[in-house]
């Protein structure tokens, strides 16, 4: 049967879960996403799900129970493909959190001295160790994906993040 | 110990506990892919499961051995079943809460 063509949104929503995961459901999930009309909902639970495929427990089938050959020869593939960081990525990890760290606090400052305590910059000071932290998992986690990839995630979490602190600070 | 272990197998899944249950009773039925399961769940149960929580519980159920994957042709439409031990840890979930039911009617019949 021939598959149908994605929909930008699907496949962007699905590039957002690691890639050993969709090596091993990313046909799965396509298949079911092609099923269903994407509610702001479906959306939301897929994020949700990109979060924990990415942040959660790694998972791999156990071969005691009768996990059969297939599953074992995809994890294995999977696993092979996703190399540690090697010295000089962490390295490189670590100098982006100080660095944004400290252009973070420097913006914060120069923000404060100019505009004073409004919610746009108490949000961003409330939230600047969250931001530090989004940015660190995504090089933590997302050190095989390209530049690109691992720049869109770090502005998208960071951005989302700064604008909760934002609704938080203007309630 | 070993029923205590069996429940724990599902307790321990976290958010994605109450799906799990939900798709070892669907599989309980027969062996069902993704689609197939969220219909059947939300054909008994009422609840429509996120396709994001419905692979979270699956790999999780996968990575446990509780459940197995079907050989297939279409790698979109992979059929699951259960594994003796998912069957198993379902009998003893089943069963811990049959137990918890029939305490807290007997509790409100004495109310």
């Amino acid at each position: 049967m021939p598959e149908p063509a994605r929909s930008p949104t699907r496949a962007l929503l699905l590039a957002l879960y690691p890639r050993d995961w969709r090596a091993r459901y990313g046909a799965e999930l396509e298949g079911l996403l092609a099923e269903r009309r994407l509610s702001p909902a479906i959306v939301f639970d897929l994020l949700g799900g990109a979060l924990d495929a990415r942040l959660g427990p790694r998972l791999q089938p156990t071969d005691n129970h009768g996990a059969n050959d297939m599953n074992l020869r995809h994890w294995k593939t999977c696993a092979a493909s996703v190399p540690q960081p090697t010295v000089r990525q962490s390295l490189f990890g670590a100098g982006l959190i100080i660095l944004a760290t400290l252009a973070l606090t420097t913006v914060l400052g120069l923000l404060k001295q100019k505009f004073g305590p409004v919610p746009a910059v108490s949000a961003l000071r409330d939230s600047l160790f969250t931001l530090v932290i989004a940015l660190s998992c995504t090089t933590m986690y997302m050190h095989q994906r390209s530049w690109r990839a691992q720049a869109v995630f770090a502005i998208f979490v960071m951005t989302v993040t700064y604008l909760i602190f934002l609704a938080a600070e203007s309630i | 110990v070993a029923k205590q272990e069996d429940e724990a197998e599902l307790s321990g899944f976290g958010r994605f506990s109450e799906a799990a249950l939900l798709i070892l009773i669907s599989l309980a039925a027969g062996p069902k892919h993704g689609y197939a399961m969220t219909e059947d769940i939300e054909a008994v149960a009422g609840i429509k499961l996120g396709p994001g929580t419905l692979y979270g519980a699956l790999a999780r159920l996968e990575a446990k051995g509780l459940i197995e994957v079907v050989k297939a042709e279409d790698r979109r439409r992979i059929p699951y079943r259960l594994t003796g031990a998912g069957e198993q840890a379902l009998r003893a979930q089943l069963a811990a809460m049959s137990a918890m039911a029939r305490l807290g009617e007997g509790r409100l019949a004495n109310a």
